[in-house]
This record gives C-alpha cells, structure tokens and sequence, in this order.
C-alpha cells in the first residue's frame, strides 16, 4: 500500500482536472493529480476541436450568448452559473494557451471575428478552432503538469472518497500498472471525472474511460445529482457497421446550408437542420424512425451532395476533405466507402450518446453542495447547460471552471486531518477482496448488459413502459453484481478494472432511469413518446437526486430560478 | 453474416510467467471487421484478462497501436484478416498482453523541459502569433509509440537515444514560437546524431517525422 498526502487531490486528468490543478499548483498548493488513463486523456483527449471564445465585434455578445444558452438549453440551466461562465468566457482561450495550446487565428495571426465559426444553436460565429484538434489539446495538458511540481499518479482508478459524515478526507484508488493500493490524504478532493457516454456502448462516442465513475463517487459522498435524465445524443454518429457504431461524424453545423437531412422515402424531415440544436436534431431523427421511416440500419439520411454546388457550402466540404475535419471524412470512407465521403452519397446517421449535461450540483467556485472538502468541476459537474449543451461550449466550461475550482480550494485550505489506520484498512480490504472472486458472473458480461439495457430502455426514445424495465434491469444486475468472477492477478488486471467501472455505473445508471421516469414530458434532449410536449406549466423544474442514506434514492423537484430569462409565455 | 477466422495474440503475464507466448482465438469477422472488433470478440466471448487499450476507436487517442504481422496498426481502423498474428509494440516495456508502460518515456522526457518556456509574459491577450504549419501538425501526434516501435536504435531500457516520438516531443517546442529554449541543443543530448535515418519511423498518423523532425534538426546540427 502506498500513502500519500497532498493539499489537494484532483481525480481525473481531462481538460478540467489539470486546470484545477495547475491553477492551485501555481498558487502554492501541493498538489497530486489522478488518473485511471495518462494525464490529458479522456474526452478531452479527443475533441473533434472548437471552443467558444465569445464573438469579437458585437456590444450585445454576453446577453446572446447567455440567450443562446437557455434558449438551447429549454430553460432548465442554472442561470446564474450560465450568466458567470459567458462573463468569462476569452478565460478559456488564455488559460489553455497558457499551458501551450493553440487556438485558431486569421490570416495575420490575431484572434478576430475571422477566426470565428458559427455552430448549431449559436445565434452568432463565437467559436475557435483548434487546428491541432484533441491531441494537441491532450498534449498541452500534458505540458502544463510537466511546467508545475505536481504529482502524477497515472493509470489509478479511483474506487472510493474517503469519509467521515459529511466530510471528505481524500480517496482511496488502486494503480493498475504496478497493482498497488493508493490511499491519498488531503485537504481538499476535486471530482474531475467526465460524463458517461460509456454507459451507453457501442451507441456512443465518447472515450472508454468515460463511465461515469465521478457521478457515484459524489453520490457515495452525499452530494445531489441534477438533470440525470438530460443525455446529449449527438445527431449524426455513424449506424454500422458494429466497430464503428456511435461515432460521431457531425453535429448540426456540418449538415451545412444546403444539407438535407431526410427519411427513407427521401422526405426532408428538418427544413433548416443546420441551424437547430442537437437536441432538435437529434429528436427529429428518434421520431422519424419510432414512426418506421428509418433505414434499413436504423437511421435516417443525411444527404450532403447540394453543398457542394453552394459557396458555403463548398467552404464547409474542404473544411471535411482538406481542412480541420479531415479526420471525420476518413472514418466516413472506412466505414461508408468513398461515395460517402465525397458527400456524393448520404450518411446514416443516428444519434449516439455524446454529453452529460446532468451532473453534481456544486456552486460557481466547485464547491459540491452538501459535502465538505469536495470540489468538482467538467463534465461531471451539472445544471449549467440545462436541456441542451451548444457545441464548443463545453471546452469553455472545462477551463473556467477548473480555474475556478482550483482557486478555491487553495484559499479555503484548513488543516488536514489524518486518517486512522483502521479506517484506511476496511478501504483497502474493501479492493483486495474483490480480486480472486468466484462468483457466477464476468464483470464484462454485466457491464455489456446494462449497456445495452440502458440503451434500449433509458436511451434516446424513452415510455415508461421502457424506463420502468429499464429499472428492473439495473436492479437485477445490481443483485448479480454481487457475485463476480475476477482473477487474482495483480498486475493490469481488466477484470478488476471492470469490476470497480461496473459498482460505479450501476447508481448512476439507475438516477439516470429514474429522473428520466419522472419527467413526465419532452424537454431538451429528453424525449418521452408517451408525453411528446414540453409542458412549461409543470415542469420547469429541475430533477434532483441523491442518496437517501440507506440503499435508495430520494428525488426532488426544484422550480429553476428564471433570474435572467423567462420562457415566452 | 461473418464468417469464422483465426488471429493469434502474443500473451504475456507478468504474474505468473516471464516468457511471451502466442495463443490463438477463433473470432467471428466479415470484411469491415476491424482489429479491436477482434480483440473486444475474445474479450467477450473467450478471455477477460487479455489486456489491451483503447480509447475512441476512430484513430484519434493513439492509445490502441499494436503489431499486426510485425508492423504497427491502430486497432480500432485496421481491418482484421485470418491468420494474422498481432502482439505489442516493439521496444518499449510490455506490461501484460498488449499493454506496455508509457510512464518511464515520461519520466525520460522530464529532463528536457517538455513544455513550453518563455522568456517573457506576453503583453496582451490572445497574442498575436503565427505559428508554421509544422507546429499544428506536430502537436497532432497521437503519441502512440508506433515510430518507437519501428525504430532499431531505440530501447527503453537505454537512455542514450531518444528515439523518435522524443525528437517530435522537442520539434514541437522547436516550431513553437513562443518556447524559448534551445531544443536542437537538446535534441543532440537525446542523441540524435545515431540515428542512421534509415527512415523507418514511418508515423501511423500521417506526421513526416523524417521531412519535419529528423532531417531539419541534423541539417541544423552539422550546421553548427
Ligand atoms: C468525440 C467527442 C468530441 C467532442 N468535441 C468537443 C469539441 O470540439 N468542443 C467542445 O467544447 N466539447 C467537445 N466534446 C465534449 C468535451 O470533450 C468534454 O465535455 C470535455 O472534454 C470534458 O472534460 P473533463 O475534463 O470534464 O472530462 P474528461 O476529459 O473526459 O476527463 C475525465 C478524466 O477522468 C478520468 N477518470 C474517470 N473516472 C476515474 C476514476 N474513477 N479514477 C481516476 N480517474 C478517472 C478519466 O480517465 C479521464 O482522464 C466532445 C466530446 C466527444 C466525446
Ligand atoms: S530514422 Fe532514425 S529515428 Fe527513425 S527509425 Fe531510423 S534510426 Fe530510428
Ligand atoms: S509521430 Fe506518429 S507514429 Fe510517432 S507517436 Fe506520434 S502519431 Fe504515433
Ligand atoms: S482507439 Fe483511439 S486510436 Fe484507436
């Protein structure tokens, strides 16, 4: 077992955490930083790369933005952290240029309205490009630890916070590579673990360290859970075949202006699909193919040809073929042939699990409400992006929000307190007894099945019908998870990293189920068959869950607070 | 539907034995088949210790590279065909399978200031910077070892050649306006002027390491 003690342990080596690490690092903090993959992994690791800045010559961008944002969002976001985050949104760019990455420029190598593209939902062009795309963005991050006297603790998986009532004390983790139990002490925890897309494989695009450990983590500790039903299904993500199912290969700005996106009679099935959400868009095809237009893969067609014929649209075609988005034109050949990705036959697309917009409830500082010592910033976090995330806003977030967090926890540092062997023990003996276990089931064979239960049940067409089997699954598979079957081995051993990915998913899994059970309508990225409206009578309201001390949930209906912007009556 | 094929996987586990062996599965495929399709298959159906990573199956991560037939492949766009043979990458510290240790390539490249160095704070921001189309194209690597593989000079075990995924962490700085430390200096101390330019560090991503990188830093070298 090896012990650490640090000022401040940041869980996850994203965008987000390294923000929130450098930041209290060059504040003075000792700071460690851990993660179940290298540092300057996880979705961040591979953005197809744009993020919002902010438009340049407008007077009225803060409240466009802001609009933008709720309007996108359906009116269920936390409006005063949306009103902050638009404040400070060039933030971002700096504090990534700062660790060494690069954002797009124009021609003379300034950041203005040239430089800026206009994405779905965005009523403006406010977004950057990041000619390196996630790698280069991976790679900065991974400058930015290398600049500070941070410690790394790479391939750890967090398995538990460290607690005592409603205070946390650091966290218990089991380094993979060298098959040793971590236990870190510290003053302040910081949750910076992504989303969940991978709850959802293969019908998502994330990457597959993105299981939505951070989500239980924080619930184990007592915090709130917010808008779990709200998944951002991204619109256009590859249908077949089985390798490459979910993988993203546009959002709406990449229809382009004389895109069509069309069901199997060659109906156009959204006259100006460019300019929608991704929640209308990807909405429009769940409802088009529930009525049976879908193709043969289960999909709708997204038909490119005309934009080539249009000088925007000819813009857009050597952006895919030349451009920033190569990279998506060669998946598209890979998988669809080179007709496909000479935009000289349609795409099957399906929407694919992309984004968590639900997520912790924790302040604009990162401060997780209802439990000390934890912070927690990214993707993990929610309530900011409501109903609906606009593209190129989540890298934005990440930054700000990091920086935000980190500061923080810097200035409210207080003493540590230390752990007291027998508690660091039952922690440990806690991990070593899952290795050599002789039950019934593989951890994969479990973890596929509440994959592909939430899909079909929690996915992107919910009734209640569904979500209510959709619970039954994931309590079923609650119970057999008590009986894996998991090798000995020490070192690198995938069953265990199963085993630790699937005690994580399940309550995060069932708070997804349940908040989607509840909400009784169709909202943002929420569809419901059996109530198709938005009911803003009754539902302008956030769903919040937690745990109720005992083995269950407690749900809440908290009304939004319209502070800034009120829904059209 | 696929039909059945056979692929054999190099095994090695450090918890029970110290020798590599090959093993062979017979998987389900069909022509779009890919790699990691074939590894996830013996996962699945036959296997769950065998270790092997990936992480967004479109070639972005770099985290999937892996010998097919003695030649580095990503995984997760490689299609799968009978026969073939696939096992770790070449020269770098296997830790099970077809995992190896990136930490110690880390730690090596701490020596050398991996991050950018300024000699000044810019006056304002954003700056105003151009940067060469070098630079952007450099810092898509995917850092997924394959040239280490395929490079004869480099052995983790060695420190006296850095081999070529160094000599790209370095032209990135080198290309980076803003970085203000001598990287040619220090590409020599990583031991450079060994390579035989034998070019077979061929990038798997498409980088021309030998056009950008290797070329251009021993020009500049004997140069001097
Ligand atoms: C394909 C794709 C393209 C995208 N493109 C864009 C884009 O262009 N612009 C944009 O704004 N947004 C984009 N997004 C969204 C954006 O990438 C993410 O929302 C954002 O990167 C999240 O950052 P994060 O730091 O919160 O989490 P991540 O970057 O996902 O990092 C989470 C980290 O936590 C670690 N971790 C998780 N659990 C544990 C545990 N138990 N123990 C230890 N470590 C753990 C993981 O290994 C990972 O390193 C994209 C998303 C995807 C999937
Ligand atoms: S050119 Fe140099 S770095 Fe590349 S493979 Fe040959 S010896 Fe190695
Ligand atoms: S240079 Fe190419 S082959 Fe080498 S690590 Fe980078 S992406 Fe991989
Ligand atoms: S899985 Fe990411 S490069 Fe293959």
């Amino acid at each position: 077992m090896i012990l650490k003690t640090c000022d401040l342990l940041c869980i996850g080596g994203g965008g987000a955490g390294v923000a929130a690490a450098v930041t209290a690092s060059q504040k003075g903090a000792n700071v460690i930083i851990a993660s179940k993959e290298p540092i300057g992994y996880g979705n961040t690791r591979i953005v197809g790369g744009v993020m919002a800045y902010g438009d340049i010559d407008r007077e009225n961008e803060g409240e466009d933005f802001l609009r933008d944002m709720i309007v996108g969002g359906e009116f269920l976001n936390n409006q005063a952290l949306c009103k902050m985050l638009v404040q400070e949104s060039r933030q971002a760019t700096m504090i990534l240029e700062g660790f060494g990455g690069m954002l797009g420029r124009d021609d003379e190598g300034k950041v203005t309205s040239k430089a800026l593209m206009k994405m779905g939902g965005h009523t403006y062009p406010r977004t950057l490009l990041l000619p390196s795309t996630g790698p280069g963005l991976g790679q900065a991050l991974r400058y930015a630890i290398a600049g500070e006297n941070i410690e790394t603790l790479e391939m750890t998986i967090v398995t538990d916070l460290i607690q005592d009532g409603n205070k946390v004390f650091g966290a218990v983790g089991y380094d993979l590579t060298r098959g040793e139990i971590v236990v870190i002490n510290c003053r302040k925890t910081l949750l910076a673990t992504g989303g969940g897309g991978w709850i959802y494989f293969p019908h998502t695009d994330v990457s597959r360290s993105v299981t939505g450990d951070g989500f239980t983590l924080a619930l184990n500790a007592g915090a709130e859970l917010i808008d779990m039903e709200q998944i951002q299904y991204i619109p256009f993500s590859l249908t077949h075949p089985p390798g490459l199912v979910g993988i993203v290969v546009g959002e709406p700005f990449s229809a382009g202006p004389a895109g069509i996106l069309k069901n199997i009679k060659g109906e156009d099935i959204l006259p100006g699909v460019s300019l929608k959400t991704r929640a209308e868009v990807a909405n429009a095809i769940i409802l088009e193919t529930e009525k049976g237009n879908g193709t043969k893969h289960g999909g709708c067609l997204l038909d490119l040809k005309e934009n080539k014929n249009h000088p925007g649209g000819k813009i857009l075609y050597d952006q895919f073929t030349k451009g920033l988005f190569k990279n998506v034109t060669d998946i598209v050949r890979f998988a669809y042939g080179p007709k496909a990705a000479s935009w000289d036959e349609p795409w099957d697309v399906y929407p694919s699990a992309h984004y968590f917009m639900g997520g912790i409830v924790a302040d604009e500082w990162g401060r997780v409400k209802g439990v000390e010592n934890l912070f927690a910033c990214g993707e993990v976090c929610g309530g900011i992006h409501g109903g609906n995330r606009l593209g190129s806003v989540s890298l934005m977030e990440i930054f700000i929000f990091g920086k935000r967090a980190g500061e923080c926890a810097v200035f409210e540092m207080d003493n540590i307190r230390k752990l007291d062997q027998d508690l660091i023990n039952s922690y440990a003996d806690k991990i070593m007894g899952m290795f050599g276990g002789k039950g019934k089931h593989r951890p994969i064979e479990l973890k596929r099945k509440l994959q592909s239960a939430m899909w079909e049940f929690v996915g992107p067409a919910r009734t209640e019908e569904k979500l209510e089997k959709g619970l039954n699954a994931l309590f079923s598979i609650k119970d057999e998870a008590r009986e894996l079957n998991i090798s000995s081995d020490k070192i690198y051993n995938t069953e265990f990293i199963d085993a630790v990915e699937l005690e994580l998913m399940i309550p995060v899994s069932i708070c997804i189920a349940k908040s989607a059970y509840q909400r009784k309508e169709s909202r943002g990225s929420h569809v419901r068959l059996d109530y198709p409206q938005r009911d803003d009578k009754n539902w302008l309201k956030n769903i919040v869950i937690k745990k109720d001390g005992r083995d269950g949930f407690v749900v809440e209906f908290r009304p939004v607070k319209l502070t800034e912007l009120q829904p059209p009556s | 539907m696929g039909q059945d094929i056979f692929i054999k996987i190099l095994r090695y586990n450090p918890n029970n034995s110290q020798i590599g062996h090959n093993e062979t599965f017979r998987i389900e495929a069909n022509n779009n088949s890919t790699i990691l399709e074939g590894l996830l298959q013996v996962y699945e159906k036959y296997d769950s210790t065998l270790a092997f990573s990936y992480g967004c199956r479109v070639k972005n991560c770099g985290l999937c590279a892996v010998n097919v037939d003695g030649k580095p492949h990503y995984a997760c766009v490689t299609r799968i065909r009978d026969g073939m043979q696939i096992s770790p990458l070449e020269n770098l510290p296997v830790i099970k399978d077809l995992v190896f240790e990136r930490r110690i390539f880390s730690k090596y490249l701490e020596n050398f200031k991996p991050y950018v160095v300024r000699e000044r704070e810019p006056e304002a921001l954003p700056e105003i910077i151009n940067q060469p189309d070098e630079h952007t194209q450099l810092m898509s690597c995917r850092e997924c070892f394959a040239c280490m593989s395929s490079c004869p000079k480099y052995d983790y075990r060695q420190d006296h050649f850095g081999g070529p995924l160094a000599f790209v962490k370095l032209a990135q700085l080198h290309y980076d306006v803003r970085d203000s430390i001598d990287r040619v200096k220090q590409v020599k101390g990583m031991g450079i002027l060994n390579c035989s330019g034998c070019s077979r560090c061929t990038c798997i991503s498409g980088i021309p390491i030998n056009k950008i990188v290797i070329k251009p830093f021993l020009d500049l070298l004997t140069a001097m």
